[in-house]
């Protein structure tokens, strides 16, 4: 696996955010897509930790089984189901066991918790993946995708 | 004369500039601008204009595809974008042209209180408010709807809440189409949707979302003024919410539809945020119906926001709503599509109206106007940024004629959330509007930098375009003084 400098990036957007995610292969890049995206909405880093201090959060699985046409649409939809995951059982995953993946399929098991307003940070309220300007290339052997999200 | 930038803009007059046809293959209509010498490089910082000139495309659009002084860079649609298709032309319904949070609105209540009752204890106000009202990420109102009552409440419109308690039958009549689409149609709404409704009812949101006290500062029409029960140095309160998860959900399902659809209906458009399907097609009515569902949605969540509101003031002020004068002014939606009869060179039609980031602004007379503003027009109210003003000002006749009844909808954002960050750079942005006389408590990281006043164009330039263009007019400046935020 080529070492990844960094897992995603934000860049501008007037009114609302983009994120730029790499993977040096594909699960690096879904992996680095779902993070960037649970870290607009909370600390996933921050929420792992506090986790594995106490003991007594309960963890979450979820198993995410996705088939698609193509490498774009498999990743909107693997995004779309972080953010439907967060925003309508408040769930944020931090470990994935990745089960099944080529450019049309993706079978992962993800281990999280139930975010808590009350102790965990509260970054961005996502509305939406937008389709606006998203693309997902391949340059020189890594993966790059930019979607612009809606918040 | 023509203006350098990417895109070239023909001026009509100080106010007004044109995409000509020609710009680009495919274009319906021509581009209109409504925006001064001032404001234009701001506009020209952005995609904007080349968004509005993709809008142009939208097969059945009529007369223009407009953009308001606020507009900035959305996704598909301008963000101040406004477009009239024609269902007799093949006219079409854009999920995007509405936006993720359908019928995001504002609402503008008067209390009888003066800035010299509330300045003294303003702090613990501001507290109590934000300590009562949910806002932020991830947080949950607490009030419960069962999936009973949710198919209720979307297809009933903010009578609803007003049954329930929140609120009195007076608000509906100084509510947008009295607080209700028809024909909402709740089997046309996802699983997912519902899902994402669920204990999200009186929560305000994050991002631009707040809530303000606010003053009169400024009166510009004291006739008109005097009608709104306004004077110098009152207290004003501002909500600005919408339908929240459920509406972001419909309008992301409805994209995907009618992203499907661009090809049985051989539509081609510039840009995939700006999918369609023709009003009278099956895909057009199932965004329609689930649409008018997150409409209705919205207006409870802004009456509950308001019921809870009033109950703060109650409590801290020890009087009731009724002694405290707390009416609601008016409730606008500035994401939205709505049928509306408008005049096209001399003949009456019935269109279909995308608001996406814009404010109806129909004249006096309107049929649609409450019996209380008949003879004075629509209000349309305008927040600006947490550091300046808020405006009050009432539609006319010139807007009903050249830009189907609407005007702005805000200040518009000029910075992006990253670029503001970099702006603020580690400064205390509550203090610095502290040292100001404006209280104002947020609950995420970086919230309040991203939203602070230098992130937006000035409010004041903006309400000064569309004054000058005649397509709404000023009638009552305000300032914040108080303000939560998610």
């Amino acid at each position: 696996m080529n070492p990844i400098v960094k897992p995603y990036e934000t860049f501008e957007h007037t009114a609302d955010t983009g994120l730029r995610m790499f993977g040096g292969d594909l699960r690096e890049l879904f992996l680095n897509a779902a993070l960037g995206l649970s870290d607009l909405m909370t600390n996933v880093e921050r929420i792992k930790e506090t986790t594995s201090a106490n003991a007594s959060r309960q963890i979450v699985h979820r198993t995410f089984d996705l088939k698609a046409e193509n490498i774009e649409e498999l990743l909107w939809l693997w995004l779309r189901e972080i953010l439907f995951a967060f925003s309508s059982r408040r769930l944020v995953f931090f470990e994935y066991g990745v089960q099944a993946l080529d450019e049309t399929i993706l079978k992962v098991q993800a281990t999280g918790v139930c975010f808590d307003p009350a102790t965990d940070e509260q970054r961005h309220e996502v509305k939406a993946i937008t389709r606006h300007g998203y693309h997902v290339v391949k340059q020189n052997d890594r993966w790059v995708a930019e979607i612009i999200v809606d918040i | 004369m023509m203006t350098e930038g990417k895109v070239p803009l023909r001026q009509i007059d100080d106010c007004r500039w044109e995409i000509p046809m020609s710009y680009k293959k495919g274009m319906r209509v021509p581009g209109l601008i409504f925006a001064d010498e001032k404001i234009l490089p701001q506009i020209h910082s952005d995609q904007s204009l080349e968004q509005v000139a993709n809008v142009a495309h939208l097969p059945g659009i009529v007369r223009y595809a407009l953009a308001m002084p606020d507009i900035h860079w959305g996704y598909g649609f301008p963000i101040g974008g406004v477009a009239a298709t024609d269902p007799d032309d093949g006219g079409v319904i854009s999920p995007g042209g509405v936006g993720y949070d359908i019928n995001c609105g504002v609402r503008l209540l008067r209390t009888q209180l003066m800035e010299t009752d509330v300045r003294p204890r303003l702090r613990d106000l501001i507290v109590q408010l934000f300590n009562t009202i949910p806002c932020g990420v991830g947080q949950s109102g607490d009030i419960h709807v069962s999936k009973k009552d949710i198919r209720k409440l979307i297809v009933r419109g903010a009578g609803w809440a007003v049954e329930q308690g929140y609120g009195v039958a007076g608000d509906l009549a100084h509510t947008e189409a009295l607080g209700v689409l028809e024909d909402a149609d709740p089997d046309a709404v996802s699983p997912r949707a519902y899902q994402r409704s669920e204990d999200q009812l009186g929560t305000l949101g994050s991002g631009n979302h707040f809530l303000e006290v606010q003053v009169v500062d400024k009166i510009l029409d004291p006739d008109v003024a005097r009608k709104f029960g306004l004077e110098l140095g009152q207290v004003t309160i501002m909500i600005h919410s919408g339908s929240r998860g459920f509406g972001y959900q419909i309008c992301e399902d409805s994209l995907e539809t009618t992203r499907r659809a661009l090809s049985k209906y051989q539509i081609s458009t510039p840009d995939v945020q700006l999918a369609c399907a023709p009003v009278r097609s099956p895909e057009g009515k199932q965004y329609l119906g689930a649409m008018r569902c997150a409409a209705n949605y919205a207006w409870n969540n802004r009456q509950c926001l308001m019921a809870l509101a009033r109950q703060v003031f109650e409590k801290f002020f020890m009087r009731s709503p009724r002694d405290l004068g707390m009416d609601l002014i008016y409730d606008v939606a500035h994401n939205i599509a709505k049928f509306e009869r408008h005049t096209v060179r001399g003949k009456e039609k019935f269109l279909c109206v995308h608001r996406k980031g814009a404010t109806r602004a129909f004249p006096p007379g309107h049929s649609e106007l409450p019996e209380a503003y008949r003879d004075i027009g629509q209000p349309v109210i305008i927040p600006g940024d947490m550091g300046r003003n808020s405006y009050l000002l009432v539609g006319t006749q010139q807007a009903m004629d050249e830009t189907f009844g609407t005007s702005c909808h805000g200040a518009g954002r000029a910075m992006s959330r990253k670029a503001a960050i970099k702006a603020a750079d580690g400064r205390s942005i509550e203090k610095e509007l502290e040292a100001k006389g404006i209280i104002v408590i947020g609950r995420g990281r970086n919230g309040i930098a991203e939203e602070q006043p230098a992130a937006y164009k000035d409010v004041n330039e903006v309400v000064d375009v569309v004054h000058r263009a005649g397509i709404a007019r000023r009638v009552v400046r305000m300032r914040p003084i108080g303000v939560i935020k998610g």
